[in-house]
């Protein structure tokens, strides 16, 4: 868990959380291992779990019909989350849960982030904007879209895997998602080569 | 009131009926009303990809054709007739994969995601909304002279009637108005078509008789090659004919949206077993129709009025009545259909992509309103003043879009080494060569239809840019797998759809 401990600049007092969400990983180490394995086969490789802070936005979303002004019945409930370093969002499938974090991880884990992050004003306009167009698709121009919080922006401390390893042939490092197992490639390199 | 009329009120009522009654479901915010999902059956995705690229030019464009070029019109109908196969069967399993390891929904979106640039979505979007809007006006116009050959009403006003109830259509149906009424307008065109052309050679004593009283009139008309004869044909427009709809139709944005659709990649060969099934039953009907329309009606002043005016003379009032509901539900199916991807893509492609991306809820939706107003508006004066004919309108810009888009479609689908630059200059290269053709009247200098110089002209660009940018502008990594797992047939392995995720890039820690 060392490479979550930052040692970058304090972040500002409007970037802080009060009760963070660590979750827990639905991918095991096991399975991080196997997603680098399937692309490099016979590949030796160490796992370690690392954790990406994202801004977790609860909404409730609501049609209305063209002459009513208020919605009636339950809204639809989405979360969002948006990365807190470089701002992008993703609606997810489901609610974020797991363990509280301290908010000095959450800190630190900014603190190692040298360009500019999003503000939480960004951060909650980019849940509502993913959540307007997923909703827009769908519906017709003579309902009315109706978009509240549920609660304020919380931090969530989201799980990944770093796998690094090689083959014969290669060496790479890929991110492996800890919620769905996903991955990105972060370096791939032939042996012998840099 | 007329029986006809009442049948027409009759189903704009029920239609309003429906709509505000989705509404009030929608309103109650029950539970995945707002998610969709690609589940499409072969029979829906095959009679929805028909009906919304046909409507009202089968009913006024068609006719018209046939009433005043005779069986030259048929060339037009043999690329109809193949167009629905030709379509799924290049592009239908390959882009329902493509799209789905992509993670696209929209048709431009998927295209962005093939070919990643914005200048993809900067250039489809405004070509895209440019030839819907032509599209539209045809359905304004279609459902205009309809309204005012059923109620009598000058066109005028059964023009602003027809715009009226399009636009309130589209803003008040429900999202159930979408796929699986496509579906159950192309059977009621189906039936309505069907219907009048056994109606129509009933009265002229068959297709024999009726035959050979058309030679009567001209016997070029009973040819191929067009009232003057073959002397005067032009083999350039006979080429472009046929390309117009068999090719056309992969060009087009929301035609290609239900190959997105569909429940599997392998449903795109049954659906083109129904789409052949429907095209063989319903595509010769108008053209057959037409011809005949020269010995029942000799002294049509408006030929697209040639299916309207026959199946007025020849069937009963109430079948009339029932008949031009179909016709209306299949115009305002597809016009509602368009209206909206118009909205969509001037307020999600366009305008919060490019020039406010921090655009709130309510302003998104008021830009598509705004957008359909416009259009309807501008529509409505257009058709109003100057109406051009539906056939020329319709094929004008299926001309456009299918030179704009059908390479960097088909490309998308099937040519590894298509790229960015490729997909732009190939866009631009189609769509400015054909308006240009078009317009400086090159067609009838050089006898070459637009549709076939836009074709050779975006496809050359396409592939010379591809291949003169192959380094400097390499397909994505990403993307050359997806296209490699789109060449196989079977289903999406997991290891595809939990793949190489772009959206890990900004999760990845600086001692990685």
């Amino acid at each position: 868990m060392s490479a979550e401990i930052g040692t970058g600049q304090p972040v500002s007092s409007d970037l802080q959380v009060d009760n963070p969400v660590r979750m827990n990983p639905h991918v095991t180490a096991a399975e991080a291992l196997a997603v680098f394995q399937r692309k490099l086969p016979g590949a030796v490789a160490e796992v370690r779990d690392v954790h990406h802070p994202f801004w977790w936005a609860c909404l409730d979303v609501r049609t209305r019909g063209l002459f009513r002004h208020a919605p009636g019945g339950p809204g639809q409930r989405m979360d969002v989350l948006v990365n807190a370093l470089s701002g992008r969002g993703v609606i997810a499938g489901f609610t974020p849960r797991g363990a509280s974090a301290t908010p000095q991880e959450w800190s630190s884990l900014l603190s190692e982030h040298s360009g500019r992050m999003p503000t939480c004003v960004e951060a909650e306009r980019t849940a509502r904007s993913l959540a307007r167009a997923k909703v827009v698709r769908t519906v017709k121009l003579g309902m009315g879209i109706e978009i509240t919080p549920v609660a304020g922006l919380r931090g969530v401390l989201k799980p990944n895997w770093i796998v690094t390893g090689a083959n014969a042939k290669h060496s790479a490092t890929i991110l492996v998602d800890g919620l769905d197992g996903s991955h990105y490639i972060v370096r791939a390199d032939k042996r012998g080569r840099s | 009131m007329n029986i006809e009329t009442w049948f027409l009120v009759i189903y704009f009522v029920a239609m309003a009926g429906i709509g505000l009654w989705t509404l009030k479901i929608g309103s109650k915010g029950s539970e995945g009303y707002l998610l969709g999902g690609r589940s499409l059956g072969a029979a829906v995705t095959a009679l929805r990809l028909q009906s919304s690229s046909m409507s009202g030019y089968m009913f006024l464009g068609a006719g018209s054709l046939a009433y005043t070029k005779g069986y030259f019109s048929l060339w037009y109908a043999m690329g109809d007739i193949g167009g629905g196969v030709l379509n799924l069967s290049i592009l239908g399993r390959r882009m329902r994969k493509l799209s789905q390891i992509l993670g696209s929904l929209t048709s431009i979106e998927y295209l962005e995601h093939r070919y990643p640039s914005k200048w993809i979505r900067a250039i489809a979007a405004p070509v895209a909304l440019f030839c819907i809007f032509f599209y539209v006006m045809s359905q304004f116009i279609a459902g205009g002279r309809g309204l005012e050959m059923v109620t009598g009403i000058p066109y005028a006003w059964a023009l602003l009637v027809a715009v009226g109830v399009i636009v309130f259509y589209t803003f008040l149906g429900g999202y159930l108005a979408v796929a699986y009424t496509d579906f159950v307008q192309a059977i009621i065109m189906l039936i309505g078509m069907v219907w009048i052309l056994i109606g129509c050679l009933q009265a002229v004593g068959g297709w024999t008789a009726g035959n050979e009283a058309v030679g009567q009139i001209n016997p070029n008309l009973l040819t191929m090659w067009g009232p003057d004869g073959i002397e005067s044909v032009q083999w350039g427009v006979i080429v472009g004919a046929v390309l117009v709809f068999s090719i056309g139709y992969m060009g087009w944005p929301h035609v290609n949206v239900s190959h997105m659709a569909m429940k599997r990649p392998s449903v795109a060969r049954r659906a083109s077993l129904y789409a052949t099934g429907f095209n063989l039953l319903f595509i010769p009907a108008p053209y057959i129709v037409g011809i005949m329309a020269l010995i029942l009606l000799p002294t049509l002043d408006n030929p697209e009025l040639a299916v309207f005016q026959v199946a007025d003379t020849v069937l009963p009032d109430f079948a009339v009545g029932i008949v031009m509901a179909g016709i209306m539900a299949a115009i305002m199916s597809t016009a509602d259909a368009l209206l909206l991807q118009s909205g969509t893509i001037a307020s999600q492609d366009l305008f919060q992509r490019f020039f406010k991306r921090d655009m709130s809820d309510k302003q998104s939706v008021w830009v598509s309103r705004f957008t359909v107003l416009v259009l309807a508006i501008i529509g409505y004066f257009v058709a109003v003043n100057d109406p051009p004919a539906v056939a020329e309108v319709v094929i004008f810009s299926t001309t456009v879009l299918g030179a704009a888009f059908v390479p960097v479609y088909i490309a998308a689908a099937w040519w590894k080494k298509a790229n960015v630059p490729g997909a732009i200059a190939s866009m631009i290269a189609g769509t400015v060569s054909s308006v240009v053709w078009e317009l400086t009247g090159l067609v009838d200098v050089t006898g070459v239809d637009p549709m076939g110089v836009g074709i050779v002209f975006s496809t050359v660009a396409l592939i010379l840019v591809s291949l003169a940018t192959q380094r400097s502008h390499p397909v994505p990594a990403h993307v050359l797998e997806a296209m490699k797992e789109t060449d196989k047939i079977g289903a999406i392995p997991a290891s595809m759809l939990t793949g190489q995720n772009d959206s890990l890039a900004g999760q990845v820690p600086k001692d990685a």
